[in-house]
């Protein structure tokens, strides 16, 4: 599908200006509408028009996909919001305070905010909806994120605090992150899968952005929320299409009835060179790597991990895969997290030979025909899993194939729904190695992925020092000790890899040139400053 | 006429039953599952209770009983990965299913019908020859290829029609907007449908030509339109309304590539990402609904023989 759209791509280069393209077409509605009594103009010229590939669910504490995440942070506004350096900034709450234990966290609340219906936003509403939020019976997909929150206080209509099991640091990242307000009026019961018509078509939040209308699997349409505490949104309307194709979505951004499409480095070469998009390329908080199942004796030595790290070339990688839109990674920490990425590391070398010398010292030696094998004559071989259908990580999980070759291991790939190898996979340890991501909140916060028997530490990795230092991460509070201890945890990474760091990513997004003011940041974070974004006419 | 249709309703019944068995041991014997589970970032506290609330860890015979306990209230169930109830995901969808299969057919039958007789009558002619050869090119080009060449051509290089989806974003439409979306997935549709009805005319038009009643006819003197237009036509049309039968329920479950490419929000869209997300009680009830389309389809079709040929009883 791919290489019909890039072939097709390139007959359009003499294609009409937009100004009389929207004459043509308005030419035939014209027509047609004239044969056809009743119908309404069509054009919304101060929207933006945003693709989503399903119906999402309208309701920020069940959304589990990042279509739904993208346009619940249009509609709901949380405590917080990330700036452009990702630090939490003041959104619905005002100030906050934090007791000296770290057990406490107190929120002022914005005065005089209105939910879209016009009813008064409280403290009883955060309450209500950070009780629904650890409440696993409730469907909600935030339970993990707040599983430190003991409890929630309403101190008075504006004050609300928040009581922790433990002094928790990634809280606040973790508040600006997925966590939109729901309003405790608009729900009878605590269930929130039972109320359909806010999830899926009269959802009701605080953000400035509405919903207009929703037609299920054609649109949802926003409008702008006159009640909005902030500044007046530039847009009337923000439209979100339900596009389900990649190629469709190019398709529709070039033929302009889209504004902004997140697109792989594969489509690169069909927006370009298209008169009237641009691209930008925004760091996201995210690091691929290849993990090593180290359940299996294999890649339990540090050494082994080391020497895999060497034999890979990340440059040729980041070059050719993804064309340039990725960072040149150190450890787990993306670099976009500025303040805790340790950009004094010696960044990881490509050298085959030195990852052949410390196999050897791990007692694997190149056998007659230059494979690898172990004193036992087994050979250094194994299986590496791929999500299917990301041309990208299919791609990236070639080339370290033949850089594993290169010194002589045997690396085969096998592809699967990326469904197919979470679950009948990866969380049950039936893999030897697995090319994946992690997409975390702003936050350095990797406990959960590399503390010894997390749930989510899928390549079972273990390291005493890393355990410590990742555990008074995320308990320390104050900056300046805790960007020593990443730092520590980053060095300690270097010696004992959890993961072989492959890139860190960056989103790619063919925009209209029309569009104006997306803070550079992620989409995900973009759209928390909707209300910045404007078209020019 | 009675006794034929209940007799037709209870072998249709066997047919669902046993469609609906088989498609519920497939779905949940096939690899992976539901989506909603497949974030690696789940604890397996959250894992345990979203199972529990779907009702996943139950034996599977148990959820087979369920689920046919709910059919049997007239409940289709919850739908996985949107959150409402499949006969509201599916009603939603069934309007635009509708109108593009009701348009791709009449497109297909208006310029099938007419071209296969006109090639029959004619064959080895240039026009014959033509048709069949775009018939061929037809069901040879692969949909999506078709769909996005569509898009390239009509809506990027000569903009005449929009890219996608079944009206304006944002816009209430109207009539000349969802005929304007409408053009493209509809011509791309009926293409393979025309194509293939197409051959079956031309082939069941010709052997209708060299029947003893057209010798007959000719020899009476009766003009080759009369025959063309009232022997051999109605002769031709029963392989034809029997590949509309075939084509019907195609149409209407299976359109999800055309469906996708247009972003057309139907039915055929709506099995695909309910079978790639594992949404085991929507893709029943799509499944449900399709066989149903199957059957009455038939059953319609058994009964448009005895109007075309007087000759068939019901009793066969």
């Amino acid at each position: 599908m791919i290489g019909g759209v890039t072939t097709l791509a390139s007959l359009r280069q003499d294609r009409p200006v937009p100004g009389r393209r929207l004459m043509s077409r308005r030419g035939f509605t014209l027509l047609l509408l004239a044969a056809c009594a009743g119908a309404e103009p069509v054009d919304a010229p101060n929207a933006l028009r945003i693709p989503l590939i399903n119906d999402p669910i309208l309701n920020p504490v069940l959304a589990p996909d990042i279509g739904s995440v993208l346009i619940n942070k249009v509609i709901f506004s949380a405590l917080v919001r990330p700036d452009e350096q990702l630090r939490p900034v003041p959104d619905l709450a005002t100030s906050w305070t934090t007791s000296d234990d770290g057990m406490t966290w107190t929120f002022l609340l914005r005065p005089g905010v209105r939910w879209h219906d016009g009813e008064p936003f409280t403290a009883r509403d955060v309450k209500f909806t950070f009780d629904r939020v650890i409440d696993v019976a409730s469907g909600s997909r935030l339970r993990s994120d707040f599983a430190a929150v003991a409890g929630i206080d309403v101190l008075d209509s504006l004050t609300v605090s928040f009581r922790l099991h433990a002094p928790f640091a990634p809280f606040l990242a973790l508040l600006g992150y997925n966590a939109g307000i729901l309003p405790a009026h608009r729900f009878r019961n605590g269930r929130l899968a039972e109320a359909i018509d806010f999830n899926r078509s009269r959802p009701v939040g605080t953000g400035p952005f509405r919903v207009a209308q929703a037609t299920a699997g054609s649109a949802i349409v926003l409008e702008r929320n006159p009640h909005y505490y902030g500044a007046t949104p530039a847009l009337d309307r923000v439209i979100f299409r339900i596009v389900p194709d990649v190629n469709a979505q190019v398709a529709q951004l070039l033929a302009g009835e889209l504004d902004i499409v997140p697109i792989e480095p594969a489509n690169l070469p069909s927006v370009e060179r298209a008169r009237g998009v641009s691209v930008v390329r925004n760091a996201i908080v995210q690091h691929v790597y290849v993990g090593f199942n180290q359940t299996h004796e294999m890649f339990q030595p540090a050494l082994v991990r080391q020497a895999l790290g060497l034999a890979v070339n990340r440059q040729a990688i980041i070059d050719g895969v993804l064309k340039g839109a990725a960072d040149f990674p150190r450890g787990t920490i993306p670099s976009v997290l500025a303040d805790y990425f340790d950009a004094a590391l010696p960044a990881p070398a490509y050298a085959p030979d030195s990852a052949r010398v410390l196999l050897g010292r791990a007692g694997w030696h190149p056998d007659a025909e230059g494979r690898l094998r172990n004193n036992a004559g087994r050979l250094f071989a194994f299986t590496l899993l791929v999500d299917k259908g990301n041309p990208t990580r299919e791609q990236a999980a070639l080339a370290v194939q033949q850089d594993f070759r290169r010194i002589g291991i045997d690396a085969s790939i096998e592809t699967m729904e990326f469904a197919t190898l979470v679950r009948d996979r990866v969380l049950p340890f039936k893999y030897d190695a697995v090319l994946i991501w992690w997409m975390t909140p702003p936050d350095p916060d990797q406990y959960a992925f590399y503390a010894t028997g997390q749930d989510n530490n899928h390549v079972r990795y273990s390291n005493r020092r890393v355990d410590s230092l990742l555990a008074a991460g995320r308990a320390t509070l104050d900056t300046v000790a805790r960007k020593r201890i990443y730092a520590e945890f980053q060095r300690q990474e270097q010696a004992d890899p959890p993961v072989l760091v492959l890139f860190y990513p960056r989103e790619i997004l063919a925009v209209n040139a029309r569009v104006r003011g997306v803070p550079a940041m992620g989409l995900r974070d973009a759209l928390r400053h909707a209300e910045a974004i404007s078209v020019s006419r | 006429m009675i006794p034929f249709l209940l007799r037709r309703a209870g072998h249709a019944l066997t047919v669902i039953l046993v469609v609906c068995t088989a498609t519920f041991a497939l779905v949940h014997l096939a690899p992976g599952g539901p989506a909603v589970l497949a974030d690696p970032k789940l604890s397996m506290e959250e894992r345990a209770a979203i199972e529990a609330r779907l009702g996943l860890d139950r034996p599977l015979v148990v959820q087979y009983g369920l689920w046919v306990r709910r059919l049997a209230r007239g409940d289709l169930g919850t739908s996985f990965l949107y959150e409402v109830p499949n006969s509201r995901a599916i009603g939603e969808r069934l309007p635009n299913t509708a109108l593009l299969a009701a348009t791709a057919l009449l497109l297909s039958v208006t310029l099938a019908v007419p071209l296969g007789l006109w090639c029959a009558a004619r064959p080895g002619g240039w026009i014959d020859r033509t048709v069949t050869g775009l018939a061929f090119i037809a069901m040879a080009v692969p949909t999506f290829w078709l769909a996005i060449g569509a898009i390239f051509t009509f809506a990027i290089a000569v903009p005449i029609f929009p890219a996608g989806g079944a009206t304006a974003a944002g816009g209430a439409g109207g009539l000349g907007d969802r005929l304007l979306h409408l053009v493209m997935p509809a011509v791309v549709l009926a293409a393979v449908t025309t194509a293939e009805l197409l051959r079956y005319m031309r082939s069941a038009a010709q052997s209708a030509f060299r029947q003893p009643f057209v010798r007959v006819a000719r020899a009476k003197g009766v003009a080759d339109r009369v025959i063309a237009l009232r022997h051999v036509l109605r002769t031709a049309l029963i392989p034809v309304v029997t590949a509309l039968g075939i084509q019907l329920p195609r149409l209407v479950g299976g359109a999800a590539i055309t469906e996708t490419v247009f972003a057309w929000p139907g039915i055929g869209r709506l099995g695909v990402q309910a079978a790639l997300g594992r949404d085991y009680p929507l893709v029943m009830a799509i499944t449900l609904f399709i066989s149903l389309a199957v059957v009455v389809v038939n059953i319609v079709v058994d009964l448009l023989y005895l109007w075309i040929d007087p000759r068939i009883r019901l009793e066969a």
